[in-house]
């Protein structure tokens, strides 16, 4: 099976560990499609929506240490053996992975570039919203790991959001559609909290599941496995982005659970 | 002629004479927004604008806002009487009697204009024609009053008020003589909420009635995608978000006020148009992460932006209350209620980032413009009261949704 993964980052944690998990299930990565954006870029977007105040957060977000409490992506890196720092190039030439640089994941050139590799699956390791022209391009389609349950919660911050709302945080495996985190669902993988977990550490718990979860249903496309599929749907409403004062909640929330 | 270029030279004069405009327009032109606040700071600094636009009419009715081209505007009689409902939750919250005094002169000073047909006067100033969405807004202010004071002179001016605005309403329930450009308009959904209010103090069912009458007119100017024909000053002109959230917080505080079929559907046409007003906002950004960019001052029919070079302030304000309405009254249903207070938060956010709480001029300082950049059509280089109140408001309402 022809495997490939999107990415938008130099550094990307999240595909290292998937192409990790996804070798140690047989499943090897034909290729990355990369098309990434600078630190300029982001600087440049900030400029234009906060200005300079937004520009130096920006940078000072950037320049921020790291939270105190479990870091689970470290521990995962650790226990494989794996250095995720490492930029896209690096990783793709460690594990023999083509690494395929387009200016833009939405072009015409860069879905011909994964038709004509006859990618069946495509995997969603960054991107952000996707092109029909390159959801049609794998045979099969493009698998994403959402950082909730679907179909109830569709969007973004939704980690957070199942926080905020009560419900068990976990990952769902689901192919993309049209719509957003309306695609046909694979599983539900559910997330244990830790004691001292703080949003960050849990988002970082979510990344490690989430390369669990999708590489365990694309071994299972490869060995032709039955999969149990659920329709998405978008009768239910769309979460957006979190403000920060609702991100504090969710941590006290999460707070309150651990004790 | 002669008269004309002088008045001209003079406000270009006083544009350009000003140090606070040059920071503003300088802040502006440069993208670098004020920094956000403790929110107490915020609604302290708005406040105390009110205060100063009340203070500089030395009437009790509140200046219209503050011009950089003819500096403090004259009292208007419209946007006093709303404002009054400000002052009044604001005296509550700080427990702060001068807050209500200021509510009570500026409800004195309604009824003293008030025309003796019971209409509330137009325009800013005194004028002598009744206009009827104006005196809906002064309506909410006294019917405030009334149930902070129990003194009745509130209730018998609203009711005077209430009286005259059934002798002017057509039989569709729309209100076309007294009205902006002589013709009907969605927002006077704003006008059967003060009048289900008089009905409710009143007992009086001829105001219900005609609440309803006029909840149905704007409900049969809906579209199914929930966007109502009329929400703008000009028939045929893209309204501003200022005129739309008037629409749709009319039928929803209606709606609430209303316990049959035409209150349901009013609740229902009002969350519509609440939603794509959200999904309009949280899906025009860059990436699905990033912060909202500015609403489009202007939408049309398709909830799409049809003058994006600039953001009314004052509307944002305004939908951002709404949003914590709907968000208030959801509040037994987490999923719902928090989803509105994220989109108001952010879009408050918006808002703050344009109120500058340091500037050394009275006219700008705490004040909230018209519109972003300063130079929008919206208002143009104006600090309107209404804006600064809504704002208020909003940061008001989040206090209780939080």
């Amino acid at each position: 099976m022809i495997v490939g993964l999107t990415s938008v980052a130099r550094v990307n944690p999240y595909a290292t560990l998937l192409i990790d998990e996804l070798r140690r299930r047989q499943v090897p990565v034909d290729f990355v499609l990369s098309a990434e954006r600078g630190h300029t870029g982001d600087l440049w977007e900030r400029w234009k929506r906060r200005g300079f105040a937004g520009a130096l957060e920006a940078i000072r977000r950037r320049a921020g240490g790291n939270s105190p409490g479990p870091q689970p992506l470290a521990e995962a890196a650790s226990e494989r053996g794996l250095d995720l720092s490492l930029p896209m190039a690096a990783v793709c030439k460690r594990t023999s992975t083509r690494l395929l640089l387009v200016q833009s994941l939405a072009s015409r050139e860069t879905a011909d570039a994964v038709r004509a590799r006859s990618t069946e699956v495509l995997i969603n390791a960054g991107g952000g919203l996707f092109r029909r022209r390159l959801l049609e391009a794998p045979s099969r389609g493009l698998l994403n790991a959402h950082m909730a349950r679907l179909p109830a919660l569709r969007g973004v911050d939704v980690l957070e959001w199942s926080l905020l709302l009560g419900e068990a945080p976990g990952v769902t495996v689901h192919w993309i559609d049209g719509g957003v985190d309306t695609g046909v669902i694979l599983g539900f993988s559910p997330l244990e909290v830790a004691t001292d977990e703080t949003l960050e550490s849990l988002r970082e718990r979510a990344v490690v599941l989430s390369a669990r979860a999708i590489a365990e249903q694309v071994a299972r496309l490869q060995q032709a496995e039955g999969t149990v599929e659920t329709s998405g749907s978008n009768a239910v409403p769309q979460y957006f982005a979190l403000h920060p004062r609702l991100r504090q909640r969710a941590a006290a929330r999460l707070m309150e659970n651990v004790d | 002629m002669t008269s004309a270029l002088l008045s001209r030279l003079r406000g270009t004069l006083r544009i350009a004479g000003s140090l606070g405009h040059w920071r503003v327009v300088a802040r502006d032109l440069l993208h670098n927004n004020e920094p956000l606040l403790d929110e107490d700071i915020h609604l302290r600094a708005a406040m105390d604008w009110l205060a100063r636009s009340q203070d500089v009419s030395g009437c009790g009715g509140l200046s219209a806002g503050y011009s950089f081209r003819r500096g403090w505007l004259p009292p208007y009689p419209e946007t006093t009487g709303y404002a009054i409902t400000t002052f009044l939750r604001y005296a509550q919250r700080t427990d702060d009697n001068s807050w209500l005094e200021r509510a009570v002169r500026a409800g004195d000073w309604e009824i003293d204009i008030q025309l003796p047909e019971g209409g509330v006067r137009g325009g800013q100033g005194i004028n002598d024609e009744p206009v009827v969405f104006n005196t809906g807004q002064v309506m909410l202010g006294w019917m405030a009053l009334y149930r902070a004071t129990t003194e009745s002179r509130y209730l018998q001016a609203a009711l005077r008020a209430a009286q005259w605005l059934l002798q002017v309403q057509e039989r569709d329930g729309s209100w076309r003589q007294h009205t902006y450009e002589d013709t009907p308009h969605a927002y006077h959904s704003r006008v059967a909420w003060p009048l289900l209010e008089v009905a409710e103090a009143s007992a009086e069912s001829k105001y219900r009635t005609a609440a309803e009458s006029q909840l149905r007119w704007v409900i049969g100017q809906a579209l199914p995608n929930g966007w109502v024909d009329g929400m703008s000053f000009r028939r045929g002109d893209d309204p501003y978000t200022h005129t739309i959230a008037y629409t749709y917080r009319g039928l929803f505080e209606s709606g609430l006020r209303l316990a049959n079929d035409t209150g349901a559907s009013a609740l229902k046409l009002a969350r519509l148009g609440a939603d794509r007003l959200l999904r309009r906002y949280e899906l025009n950004k860059p990436h699905p992460h990033a912060e909202p960019w500015s609403l489009a001052a202007t939408l049309d029919w398709r909830w799409q932006p049809s003058d994006d070079g600039s953001s009314c302030i004052t509307g944002n304000a305004q939908i951002a209350l709404l949003w914590l309405r709907l968000a208030h009254v959801d509040k037994q249903q987490p999923a719902s209620s928090l989803r509105w207070l994220n989109s108001a938060l952010k879009l408050l956010d918006q808002v703050k980032a344009t109120q500058s709480v340091g500037s050394r001029h009275a006219g700008i300082r705490g004040g909230v413009p018209g519109s972003n950049p300063i130079w929008g059509w919206y208002l143009r280089l104006t600090y309107p009261n209404w804006a600064a109140k809504f704002f208020a408001d909003a940061l008001m309402e989040t206090e209780g949704v939080l």
